[in-house]
């Protein structure tokens, strides 16, 4: 079951803007509509509603989380064998590879490029084959 | 003198491309190597497919080699 | 695992003249028997084109479909694949590409797409979460092959033509991302087809059967990716052309058309070079822990690498050694959309020409002059370069040349020098897509660069070799696996012995004395093998996790066997003989080295043994008993 928005979306385009998937469509004070066959179930567009407006897959009102609070991907870069995977699943570009640090240097790995993007959703870790990244609130790398 | 020339990781291991031995067999060349670089060097050396004399080396021990030898160490590589 | 348990891979139909779709079911016979990729997609193919069809011609049916590992996060296993008919041979072919389009069609709730007619006017497919939609592509026509996917979400999976697709460049390929599926003319055919791209995004997951054991499983199975010699370090260190050096040493580099096996520059354009020079770092396809891709700066811009066999044919078979420049046409030949293996072999043949004064294109051996404009008109069809897209093959049927026209059944030999890799030169001849050295069983790994040095002359044991390998490699890529993942079967302790070391140079040995017990184990597959052992072949314990499926190692190869099979049928069907299993005078006749008079491909003498081992009679034919012990059903 995928996430819900209801009628008391305003239509402010804050959770369009965050899904990672974008799995959200919808203009500026028109209500928005999640894509049920998209939606992941993160919760991204609930934790941003200012209006409660988001229903997560249970019918249950999801309720606002302060951005300093959302979980953010912690990797443990000696288990990571840099295999991509959570950098082409994150729809927000946050993760990349980590750059040779000389020449020769094969041993690179995954790395939060880009935290202002992350939003947690948690899409990594849950496709991370070698289970090297962990959603952790306040720890971002 | 025989000439030497290394290729893949034996080109880190010796930090040369190629260089200039004297020695009268294929074994003797490659300790000499593993005293001049260390045992890594010497095990990546034994480990490599060998040309001496354009002549693809199957048995290091029965290579002797001439003042005008041509050896060269190609570490196992893969790919295509 | 209970029957119930099995996901049956979701395959839908396009009917491009009409953009009507269907779901295409596959029944769970046709599952278990052909897995995914190009095994079922040869075997689609077989029920869904009557033969003789024109490959260059709307009734082409191409399948473009992944394997059931595809998304799992199996260490890989991105790869998709593209059959159709075969511009170049007329008979079977299939393209292996990695990157991201197959996670992502996979993603958009797909295992395989079946392209069938053409559209009236230039269109793109767009596969977004469960829906096909055929949309105007008007406005992308013209564009190369970066441009084009420009145009769309850098998210999305895409998997476009450049300009030589659109007019029609027999060689040229289908590009997804920075990856190419090169061979045998996918692009040609997309162009046929008026469809300029697919274009493809979903957020699907792929169910797994045992998803604790596989797990666990997959742990296992990368790090000894990570951990092997091979995938572990020569590969991400220095890609696929690390390699060139060893050939090159083995007299196994062709060089000038194929007539030499060493060039004397190789050094110049080796891994080794392109590591300390151009590289900037190395990149890799989805879920793959090896990342053997190279990105390298052309003109102030980070692009993708070349990979072994551009280098060598835009290397030491045309006889030029600066690196730069082969970056600068590996780029080009992937934004127009060409397969560079077929677009070097055949620029070498009319350097030849040239040479011989049989024809004029302007193009001469160790010379770079026209090399790039020639492409660039190859590509628009402009002028007499034009017909250079045609491959070498018909080129030889027009200005003469047949026997030094370096092709198998039409489609242009790979990097390496059959004269001295006689398994390869075996497997060129006999590969179902033509001269294809991975679906020809890649004997050169273990003749001539590998870690095991079997004799490369001797045309002993090396039918055996070729028939275990081919099927292993089929099997490989129906799963979805990278065939670089082979290279780790070959245990890591030997390649740290080194081929001089006794006992490497005993299992060398042994591979050729014991070949009649070897052709006769082949023979006995399920049963010889009814286990799953990692070292040996770890894809079967994999997949058996990942599908349900009830497979084994020996019933993993027999599949791959089967595959390769129906492959064989669907070119008897289409006219192929035992006549085209064949290489051109200069590789069977001609010595390579003079003084040597074995530095040929023995092919009489290993033909008769291949048939034999395979299970086919003196025309190569497979027998009514083998196809029946297959269980292959479909018959000519």
């Amino acid at each position: 079951m995928a996430y819900y928005i209801s009628e008391d979306c305003i239509g402010c385009t804050l959770c369009a803007k965050n899904c990672p998937v974008q799995a959200i469509e919808g203009t500026v004070k028109q209500r928005h509509v999640i894509n049920p066959k998209r939606c992941v179930e993160c919760g991204v567009c609930g934790n941003v509603c200012n209006k409660s407006a988001v229903l997560n897959s249970k019918g249950e009102v999801a309720q606002k989380i302060p951005k300093a609070e959302w979980k953010k991907p912690v990797i443990d870069t000696t288990l990571c064998s840099a295999c991509a995977i959570c950098v082409t699943a994150c729809g927000r570009d946050s993760l990349a590879i980590s750059l040779p640090q000389f020449k020769g240097d094969i041993h690179v790995f995954a790395y939060m490029a880009n935290e202002k993007q992350c939003v947690g959703c948690g899409l990594c870790e849950s496709y991370c084959p070698l289970h090297a990244i962990t959603m952790k609130v306040g720890e971002g790398t | 003198m025989a000439h030497i020339k290394y290729y893949g990781n034996m080109r880190e291991l010796t930090g040369k491309n190629e260089e200039d031995f004297e020695a009268l067999t294929l074994s003797g060349l490659i300790d000499i190597i593993g005293n001049k670089y260390g045992k890594a060097a010497k095990k990546a050396a034994k480990s490599s497919l060998i040309v001496a004399d354009s002549e693809k080396v199957l048995a290091i021990r029965k290579v002797k080699l001439q003042s005008s030898s041509e050896v060269g160490f190609f570490p196992m590589c893969c790919g295509g | 695992m209970k029957r119930s348990q099995l996901t049956l891979p979701k395959y839908a139909l396009i009917d491009l003249s009409t953009g009507e779709v269907s779901n295409y079911p596959i029944s769970e016979e046709l599952f278990r028997n052909y897995i995914g990729g190009k095994a079922l997609g040869s075997r689609l193919l077989f029920d869904l084109m009557p033969a003789g069809v024109d490959p260059l011609s709307k009734e082409n049916v191409m399948i473009v479909n992944t394997g059931p590992m595809n998304g799992t996060g199996a260490p890989s296993s991105s790869r998709f694949n593209v059959s159709f008919k075969n511009v170049m041979t007329n008979g079977i072919a299939s393209s292996n590409c990695g990157g991201q389009f197959g996670v992502m069609l996979k993603a958009a709730g797909f295992d395989g797409i079946i392209l069938k007619g053409g559209a009236q006017s230039p269109s793109y497919i767009e596969i977004l979460d469960g829906e096909i939609s055929l949309k105007s592509a008007e406005h992308l026509w013209g564009l190369d092959a970066e441009k084009v996917q420009e145009e769309f979400d850098p998210h999305w999976g895409k998997l476009v033509i450049g300009p030589a697709g659109e007019n029609g460049v027999h060689y040229a390929a289908a590009v997804s991302g920075e990856r190419v599926a090169g061979r045998c003319g996918a692009g040609a055919v997309l162009g046929v087809k008026n469809i300029k791209a697919l274009v493809t995004f979903g957020t699907n997951r792929a169910t797994i059967c045992d998803k604790e054991g596989f797990d666990k499983y997959n742990k296992k199975f990368i790090n000894f990716l990570r951990t092997h010699p091979m995938t572990g370090n020569s590969l991400p260190r220095y890609g696929s052309a690390g390699l060139l050096n060893n050939a090159n040493a083995s007299h196994a580099l062709p060089t000038k058309n194929f007539s030499r096996g060493q060039y004397e520059h190789a050094d110049k354009i080796s891994g080794e070079a392109l590591a300390d020079t151009v590289l900037t770092r190395n990149s890799g396809c989805v879920s793959c822990p090896i990342r053997c891709a190279r990105r390298v700066m052309v003109d102030g811009k980070e692009v993708k690498g070349p990979e072994y066999e551009t280098v060598g044919l835009f290397g030491a078979n045309i006889e030029n050694y600066d690196l730069e420049w082969i970056d600068t046409i590996n780029y080009v030949a992937d934004i127009y959309g060409m397969d560079a293996i077929s677009l070097g072999g055949t620029i070498a043949f009319a350097m030849e020409l040239q040479e011989k004064g049989m024809a004029d294109f302007g193009l001469h051996f160790g010379s770079k002059e026209g090399v790039l404009e020639a492409i660039h008109d190859i590509a628009y069809g402009i002028g007499a370069a034009k017909e250079l897209g045609l491959g070498t093959k018909l080129l030889s049927e027009k200005y003469g040349g047949k026997d030094f026209a370096i092709h198998a059944k039409g489609l242009e030999l790979a990097s390496y020098e059959p004269r001295r890799s006689v398994g390869m030169g075996l497997g060129y001849a006999t590969s179902s897509r033509g001269g294809c050295h991975l679906n020809g069983g890649y004997a050169a790994l273990i003749e001539t660069v590998g870690v095991v040095a079997v004799d490369t002359q001797t045309p002993k044991g090396k039918a055996e070799l070729t028939v275990f390998f081919q099927n292993m490699i089929e099997a490989t890529s129906a799963s979805g696996f990278c065939l670089f993942t082979m290279m780790a079967v070959i245990p890591g302790f030997l390649s740290n012995l080194g081929p001089a070391h006794p006992i490497t140079r005993f299992v060398s040995k042994f591979l050729i004395t014991a070949r009649p017990v070897l052709g006769v184990m082949w023979n006995m597959m399920p049963g010889i093998l009814p286990f799953n052992w990692m070292y040996l072949v770890p894809y079967a314990q994999s997949l058996k996790l990942a599908t349900g499926l009830d497979i084994t190692a020996g019933s993993f190869l027999q599949a791959g066997e089967r595959a390769f099979n129906t492959d064989r049928l669907f070119n008897l069907r289409e006219g192929l003989t035992a006549a085209d299993d064949t290489l051109c005078d200069r590789l069977t006749k001609t010595p390579q080295d003079p003084g040597k008079p074995d530095t040929v491909v023995p092919l009489d003498k290993m033909l008769p043994r291949y048939y034999r081992v395979r299970g086919w009679d003196k025309n190569g034919v497979p027998t009514p008993e083998k196809l029946k012990k297959l269980g292959i059903t479909v018959s000519i």
